[in-house]
């Protein structure tokens, strides 16, 4: 008897067997399937958190925690100890969004990882631009998503801008120490790469004056970022000012309200006044004694942008006109502002 | 008999593979949109053999561009059941431009089709089988892609524009902007900016205007006048209204 005459016999049997089979496969996949989803789900939600908040940190690179969380030596190292995942390849692009091509039990699929490091979000409100005893420049961010950069940008960011962009960059090294060598255009030009730009004075203003409520509040704004009160906290934990440690590797004095730091104290900063151009340098940092009156938020001197040159800069205070500094400025720190 | 049996066992393959393709593949879609002439939570069964527009859901390809997965459902009549098939758009054009055109993944014997709004998705409804999709858009700095086709990178100036009534003229594609983009006045809406690709500051000779904001300056005329209190210029710059939009010069 062949197989054909066997079928014939038993056709029922056979038809009823066949079904029951076939059922019991795409049943069995659906359910294999849901797994493998919800898995798969499992594991992105996994990388994004790695991702958000740096992993155990498996490197010998000694950094802190908030460096490592940016960078993705770390992610990898992670990544490895994920079972079943395997990276078939990685690009980094200009505004350091991380691309990883991946494969999880044989599924291939990749991963946009955009570089959201160190963001902080301004809440919507209505704010005042410039120091205590001017308000001339009211306005709101209603509607609009503004981040911040928590800290300022740092040579090692710069370091592989310009590997990217093929720019000659021999004097810096891979260091977290803020970057502070670069022209405003520079700056500009790499707050663009990253999707932003350069922080806006007005921004930095908002950012850092201890929010306020009822009337005079937009005039009657506070000197330090910890507090309305009108008590300067002599210690370096709180800003850092002339003697205290350079900043370094991402320390978070000077801390305002929002999350952003060195709102008073750290490095000289630029940014870009829309209000008042020339108001553009951030003067209160580690190159002023403790008792300057320069500690103060909104304050503003200016700077050309293009060389640290002593004619580039006018250290007369631009909004009261009532200070002016005598320090010789040897480096220029920044950071970026984003709409997303 | 054999006909019948190689008719159960390409049925069985048919069925497996649309539902399995758009279950593995709108995982963590980027936008789900829903035909809005149907009714969720509702059986669809009328017009009765007419081919409908279902859902729209975008994806991203294996380059971070955009794909549009257009699904698509011919409703059971009298005579036939219905018919779900899905057709892929990798350029800029519509879903529309795809109706009841023959495609590759396709389901027959389908007898109820439903679609259901929640949290976070849309639940699908096919006979019995509940697929649910989900998009990630609330969790917008991860990107995944499970297709191994590339999309459609656009770039549109005004990356995202609100009209007069606060609709959407432009779906946001600002992320494809290459520096970034930044909000600026093209409408009578006070609860949503449209945004511009940059490339430069806002408040700059011939460029946008930047925002001062309503709430800031309580302003609640026309917006589009010269010198518009609710905009602002870098330098001495005045602000003026051009084309509906708040500019610089």
């Amino acid at each position: 008897m062949n197989i054909f005459t066997i079928i014939s016999k038993y056709k029922y049997l056979a038809l009823t067997l066949a079904i029951l089979s076939l059922l019991i496969v795409f049943i069995g996949r659906d359910f294999q399937t849901d797994d493998k989803n919800f898995e798969l789900a499992e594991t992105i939600e996994k990388i994004d958190q790695l991702w958000s908040n740096g992993g155990d940190g498996c490197s010998d690179i000694p950094a802190s925690v908030d460096f490592k969380a940016c960078h993705q030596q770390h992610l990898f190292c992670d990544l490895q100890k994920l079972t079943d995942l395997s990276i078939l390849g990685y690009q980094e692009n200009l505004a350091g969004d991380l691309t990883l091509q991946l494969a999880w039990e044989r599924q291939k699929f990749s991963l946009k990882l955009l570089n959201r490091c160190h963001r902080a979000l301004l809440p919507s409100g209505v704010y005042s631009s410039g120091p205590r005893g001017y308000a001339e420049e009211i306005w709101s961010n209603e509607n609009q998503e503004i981040w911040i950069d928590r800290f300022y940008v740092s040579q090692y960011k710069i370091k592989k801008w310009f590997q990217a962009k093929n720019i000659p960059h021999g004097k810096l090294a891979f260091s977290p120490r803020p970057a502070l060598h670069l022209s405003l255009q520079k700056m500009q030009e790499f707050c663009r790469d990253q999707k932003g730009q350069l922080l806006q004075s007005q921004i930095l203003d908002a950012a850092s004056f201890y929010p306020a409520e009822g009337e005079n509040s937009l005039q009657l704004k506070s000197f330090y970022p910890w507090s309305k009160a009108r008590e300067l906290k002599k210690d370096c934990e709180h800003f850092i000012y002339q003697g205290c440690d350079p900043v370094a590797d991402l320390n978070r004095s000077g801390v305002s309200w929002m999350g952003i730091f060195h709102t008073l104290g750290g490095e000289i900063e630029v940014v870009d006044n829309p209000f008042q151009p020339r108001a553009n340098l951030k003067l209160s940092s580690i190159f002023l004694p403790v008792d300057s009156p320069w500690h103060q938020l909104g304050l503003r001197a200016h700077w050309s942008g293009r060389g640290l040159g002593a004619n580039e800069f006018d250290l007369r205070e631009q909004y009261l006109g009532r200070w002016r500094a005598d320090i010789k400025i040897s480096g220029v720190a920044f950071r970026c502002m984003y709409y997303y | 008999m054999y006909v019948l049996l190689l008719a159960i066992l390409f049925s069985s393959f048919a069925h497996a593979n649309l539902l399995e393709h758009i279950e593995q593949r709108w995982q963590g879609s980027r936008s789900i949109e829903i035909n809005p002439r149907l009714t969720p939570g509702e059986t669809i069964k009328k017009p009765a053999a007419v081919h409908l527009k279902i859902l729209e859901v975008t994806i991203y390809g294996k380059d971070f561009g955009l794909i549009k997965d257009c699904l698509f459902y011919r409703v059971p009549s009298k005579d036939k059941s219905g018919l779900l098939y899905l057709h892929s758009v990798y350029k800029q054009e519509d879903c529309d431009s795809q109706i009841t055109l023959p495609a590759k993944m396709q389901k027959n014997e389908i007898y109820n089709l439903g679609i259901e709004n929640f949290s976070g998705g849309v639940l699908l409804q096919i006979d019995t089988k509940e697929i649910p999709i989900i998009s990630r858009s609330k969790t917008p700095s991860l990107l995944i892609s499970l297709v191994e086709e590339s999309g459609h990178q656009p770039y549109v100036k005004l990356c995202y524009q609100v009209d007069d009534q606060c609709r959407v003229v432009q779906k946001d594609l600002c992320e494809f902007c290459p520096q970034g983009a930044y909000p600026v006045i093209t409408s009578a809406c006070r609860s949503a900016y449209s945004k511009v690709c940059a490339r430069e500051t806002c408040g700059e000779k011939n460029g946008f205007a930047c925002i001062r904001g309503y709430q800031a300056t309580q302003y609640r005329e026309n917006y589009c006048v010269s010198d518009s209190p609710v905009a602002y210029c870098k330098g001495g710059l005045r602000v003026f209204c051009e084309n509906d939009k708040l500019i610089c010069k």
